[in-house]
């Protein structure tokens, strides 16, 4: 066995990753090798010195990770997540409302849809709309509930609720993540692409992920959908026209 | 690990709270990487918090067949490898689908690195460690952190790389020359706790 050879085996053994043979002859090439052997003692000390780098992590690591998820995600029913930026609250909120036939069924299984849906189209200007997460309340009165101290477009929406949008009901349809984004992103070029009959266009995105990964790279232009059950290894991009 | 993957649904059901069991279980093992990758608390600290909260938003795509360690490293490595790009602003070589490019590559042996006796700057051996792996690049330090720092097997390192075990096993031993020499050239001495021969006397060229 040559000097170069051993090098591997010598970095082998240091993990313990040499097989018997190997090891047996690296021990033969070390006995007649004071270079090798010097080197084996020079790694082995890289090793420790590289081990001794090793640092605890800051204390308030954990709890600042917990902190920016708590922001991000204030409530968390179900796995669905629904991400409301500020930039596009408003624009949401105008679709949502001309959407109205899609968000009819669901409004008027509440005692006070009329009034809402009122609320929500008059309040669909205000610019103060804060950035938001919104789960969907479980119950009718749950919603109520919210309703009663918020009094505003955020708890009409959840009347309205996010599965009534055009985004949830694809990513329902298809088992698959579906990004809402709001102008075509230079992510999206060349893409493969679908025009629906309202004139949107869905992009398909290469792995489930994706929709997640644009998501994330655009967070104020965009707002992610995923379903109940996400079965598809692709996710889509849905602009809207 | 059965515990992990039933905490997992959980948090995906809904109990974001225990999110918090797994950040304190691999925070020691994600910052340590991101620190030996940035090079500094301040930026590990910041490298740390991004892959947890990534990790966060892209745990219903854990596939649980994977282990999540190695999912959990792999995040790490790409935030770590993104960051250390962006800082650069030059595009380099892809860390994770190069495959096996290097299999016929030679290593880089020890040539003819000044012995450490011609200067005998005596420093801490670990200090003078953290500054040549800053100066390291960063394929070869990932693949020293994961294996030295934390651990992992040769296999586990594949996974996290997507590269072969041999690949790894062959990087392992570039990474650790290219590293002594390094430190041997910045005129340090390594220190061997375990050898306690006297060393030789003043070497010529290293004949490898
Ligand atoms: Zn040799």
């Amino acid at each position: 066995m040559n000097c170069e050879e051993a090098l591997v085996l010598l970095s082998g053994h240091l993990d313990g990753q040499n097989s018997e043979e190997e090891a047996a002859r690296l021990q033969d090439h070390l006995a007649q090798c004071p270079d090798c052997r010097r080197l084996m003692e020079d790694l082995k000390a890289l090793d420790a010195g590289l081990l001794s780098l090793e640092e605890e992590p800051p204390t308030d690591l954990c709890e600042s990770v917990m902190e920016a998820i708590r922001q991000e995600a204030p409530v968390r029913k179900k796995k669905r997540r629904w991400v409301w930026p500020t930039t596009a609250a408003a624009a949401v909120l105008i679709l949502l409302a001309g959407a109205g036939t899609l968000a009819a069924p669901k409004l008027h299984t509440t005692e006070d849809a009329a009034p809402q849906m009122a609320r929500m189209m008059a309040t669909a200007v205000e610019p103060e709309m804060a950035e938001q997460e919104i789960a969907e309340p479980e119950t009718a009165d749950e919603a109520a509930e919210i309703s009663l101290y918020s009094g505003t477009a955020e708890a009409a929406l959840y009347t309205a609720a996010p599965e009534d949008s055009p985004a949830q009901a694809l990513a329902e349809e298809r088992q698959a993540p579906v990004v809402l984004v709001y102008g075509a992103l230079p992510e999206l070029d060349g893409l493969p692409c679908e025009a629906l009959e309202d004139g949107g266009l869905l992009y398909t995105l290469e792995t489930a992920e994706s929709a997640s990964i644009l998501w994330e790279a655009h967070p104020d232009e965009a707002v992610l959908y995923l379903p109940e059950e996400t079965a598809a290894e692709v996710s889509y991009a849905l602009l809207l026209p | 690990m059965t515990d992990e993957k039933a905490l997992i649904r959980k948090i995906l059901d809904g109990d974001q709270e225990a999110f918090a069991i797994l950040v304190t279980a691999y925070e020691k093992q994600v910052y340590n990487l991101c620190l030996r990758m940035c090079g500094n608390q301040e930026d590990a600290r910041d490298l740390a918090q991004e892959a947890f909260l990534k990790a966060w938003r892209r745990l219903q795509f854990y596939q649980s067949e994977a282990s999540f360690s190695t999912w959990l490293y792999r995040l790490t490595t790409n935030v770590c490898i993104d960051f250390l790009r962006q800082k650069k602003r030059r595009p380099t070589v892809s860390l994770t689908v190069d495959g096996d490019s290097e299999e016929g590559q030679e290593l880089d042996l020890p040539d003819g690195a000044p012995s450490p006796e011609d200067r005998l700057l005596h420093q801490e051996t670990s200090r003078a460690v953290q500054k040549a792996m800053e100066q390291l690049d960063e394929e070869c330090r990932l693949v020293l952190t994961l294996r030295v720092v934390e651990d992992l097997s040769y296999e586990e390192i594949a996974r996290v790389l997507d590269l072969n075990t041999g690949t790894v096993k062959s990087r392992l031993a570039r990474a650790r020359i290219k590293l002594r020499k390094i430190l041997l050239q910045s005129g340090n001495k390594l220190e061997s706790n375990s050898s306690n021969q006297p060393k030789e006397g003043r070497r010529t060229r290293h004949e490898l």
